[in-house]
């Protein structure tokens, strides 16, 4: 095991620094010269060119890239462009912790809905309950995510006021009740296509693992049969479902975007929506870095997971 | 060594399929005795397997699953079970091997876990108890080092090994009938040889009845003591092993046992072939099943399905050109 995640950790190097230079050749190949939009319109050439000295723009671009990735692992990101004097680090920074908890507690429902009805649809295929899942899920595939937000929004915080319609309490600053209150609207309509999604997949999986040998051996031991779906079948099951939970934690955290404004919740997505809007360079730069290195991270833990999981894995 | 633990009367299995119903075995009887070693032999898709996993129960979908007959262990009826009685019953009375054991046995969970596992549910062993059990069956079945192997995954150990462990989870129970199906065909030959030796010798040691689902004659001359030959969902022929290898009474068997290459045979002559091929299910043949195929068919045989006879002492047959034989004999 421990062969393995340290080989596992040595594969982040490269991946890391791919994208690196991406995210700093994005920034350095868009038209446009900082150092002018920095000045405005009024400038002069001389304000310019002292700009460029001051800010390194005129060294290399391999200077330029290792200075900035030194400054990167100091976690000086720069300061924004558009807000003046404002360090990025600090925007994202305080930006990023709605974006996770949503994150978290929208995959927190997706889990919780998806994997006990995937199981049950799988265990019943056929029946009932198999036909009323495939349905929901056909549903949740089909709707996008905003029509999904303003739906719940309109049923559930206009038509019988249980839940606020928009709006954003921290979990650690308000406590959890009210996070809970502001949250789960803009937490289930994040969710509830990647817990359609998920379903399809728990359920796809569920149904060959018990098709295979290995269960007919158990139940040819005298296996009961809710041990032969939890102990034999879902500890085998859970590879599939394991990837697709780190999938949806991605795109949850990337594509939060849209789910954000509609409840103007302050996360990542706002900022970066913002950020476009205004032009701000530095901000673009540190969030599309940010996140890409959670995909990064996300799909490290994943695979550490595997190795938890399936014992074949660890030896290679 | 003549107590039946098994008998089985007139078993169908059908499945429900695109088509419609479909039989995939019909009327098969048979028993096995206290302590010894009957044969299924027969070609793909013959219904060896289907009977064994019906004596199991192992198709339980009831919607897609019809079993007819009965299946009689110990006095009671398997078929007409309560599932919950049927659970207790796999595994501590009636155990069964697979053909392949990577396949068969569960990829993350440790070979301790799965052998302690029956011992657990059917015995309530508790867990040290059911390790110490464990590591002696690991040992029964010649495994080396068995307290390491308890810690291992199946994919750490070798195709025998794990073929091994698959007899030794089988047998954690002492079950009364072991059922192997074709538990040699995944082996190399060598391997084959010292799981074929195994069995054997734990069916004296613990006096179990085993069923050898095989399609290998030389395994089945080898070791049982008699032999059931298959064909399209049928038994055809029954027999003591001497009996059958010395005089097959059936055109299948006798086309099987033409169709083994002899080391003491004409090697330029082409091996003996059974003409065409195995009907589908749902084209069978009216009468005899075997009359599409057999050389010696006449008018009765396409029209007429001949029941399963004893001719000459206890072998039976399913043919009527034996019974005619055997009449003239008379």
């Amino acid at each position: 095991m421990k062969k393995y995640i340290l080989k596992r950790f040595l594969t982040l190097v490269p991946t890391i620094f791919i994208v690196s230079v991406v995210v700093f050749l994005l920034v350095h190949l868009t038209p446009g010269d900082p150092a002018a939009m920095m000045l405005g319109d009024d400038a002069t050439m001389e304000d310019i060119a002292a700009l460029h000295a001051k800010l390194g723009l005129d060294d290399p671009w391999l200077v330029q890239y290792v200075r900035w990735v030194g400054r990167c692992l100091h976690g000086d990101f720069g300061t924004s462009t558009a807000v003046i004097g404002q360090k990025v680090s600090d925007m994202v920074f305080s930006h990023f912790r709605p974006t996770l908890c949503l994150a978290i507690y929208s995959q927190l429902i997706t889990v919780l809905i998806a994997i006990p009805t995937g199981v049950l649809a799988a265990k019943n295929r056929g029946k009932i309950a198999d036909f009323i899942a495939s349905v929901l899920s056909l549903l949740g595939i089909s709707l996008p995510s905003f029509m999904m937000g303003l739906g719940l929004v309109l049923l559930i915080a206009v038509h019988f006021r249980w839940l606020p319609a928009a709006g954003y309490k921290d979990l650690f600053t308000d406590g959890l009740l009210p996070f809970l209150r502001y949250m789960t609207l803009p937490a289930l309509s994040l969710g509830f296509i990647h817990s359609a999604y998920m379903m399809r997949m728990t359920k796809a999986s569920m149904l060959e693992v018990l098709g295979s040998d290995y269960i007919k051996m158990a139940r040819s031991k005298g296996v009961k049969e809710h041990a032969i779906i939890g102990k034999h079948a879902f500890r085998n099951a859970l590879l599939t479902i394991i990837t697709v939970i780190g999938q949806g934690f991605i795109s949850a955290l990337a594509g939060a975007a849209v789910v954000e404004k509609l409840f103007t919740i302050p996360g990542i997505g706002t900022l970066l929506v913002d950020s476009i809007e205004k032009r701000d360079y530095q901000v673009i730069q540190a969030i599309t870095l940010l996140i890409a290195m959670l995909n990064v991270v996300i799909n490290l833990v994943i695979d550490l997971i595997y190795g938890l999981c399936d014992p074949r894995i660890r030896l290679d | 060594m003549d107590k039946t633990i098994l008998q089985v009367e007139d078993l169908s299995t059908s499945f429900h399929t695109e088509r419609g119903w479909l039989k995939a075995i019909d009327g098969v009887s048979f028993h096995v005795y206290e302590g010894e070693i009957l044969g299924i032999v027969g070609e793909s898709g013959c219904g060896k397997s289907v009977t064994s996993q019906s004596v199991m129960r192992l198709y339980e979908e009831k919607r897609t699953t019809r079993y007819e007959g009965k299946v009689i262990l110990s006095g009671r009826n398997l078929l007409e079970l309560p599932y919950r009685s049927m659970q207790h019953i796999r595994g501590s009375e009636i155990s069964m091997i697979f053909q392949d054991a990577l396949s068969s046995l569960n990829p993350v969970l440790k070979i301790g876990d799965q052998i302690m596992e029956p011992l657990r549910i059917h015995q309530n062993l508790k867990r040290a108890e059911a390790r110490e059990r464990g590591v002696e069956m690991l040992r029964l079945v010649g495994i080396p080092a068995p307290e390491k192997r308890m810690d291992q995954y199946p994919h750490e150990l070798s195709g025998g090994m794990r073929q091994r462990v698959m007899i030794a989870i089988a047998l954690a129970c002492r079950p009364k009938l072991l059922i192997a199906d074709e538990p040699t065909t995944a082996l190399d030959v060598t391997i084959q040889a010292q799981i074929m030796d195994l069995i054997v010798s734990l069916n004296r040691q613990l006096n179990m009845g085993v069923i050898l689902i095989t399609h290998d004659l030389a395994v089945v001359a080898q070791t049982c003591q008699r032999v059931a030959v298959m064909y399209l969902g049928q038994i055809v022929e029954e027999a003591g092993v001497p009996e059958l290898f010395d005089r097959p009474l059936h055109p299948y068997t006798k086309g099987l046992l033409s169709s083994i290459p002899r080391m003491d045979g004409d090697s330029s002559q082409p091996l003996h072939v059974i003409a065409g091929n195995v009907p589908l299910l749902h084209q069978m043949p009216a009468g005899c099943r075997f009359a599409p195929r057999c050389p010696c068919a006449t008018e009765k045989c396409r029209s007429e399905m001949p029941p399963l006879r004893e001719v000459k002492g206890k072998q039976k047959v399913r043919c009527w050109m034996a019974f005619g034989e055997e009449e003239k004999h008379v």
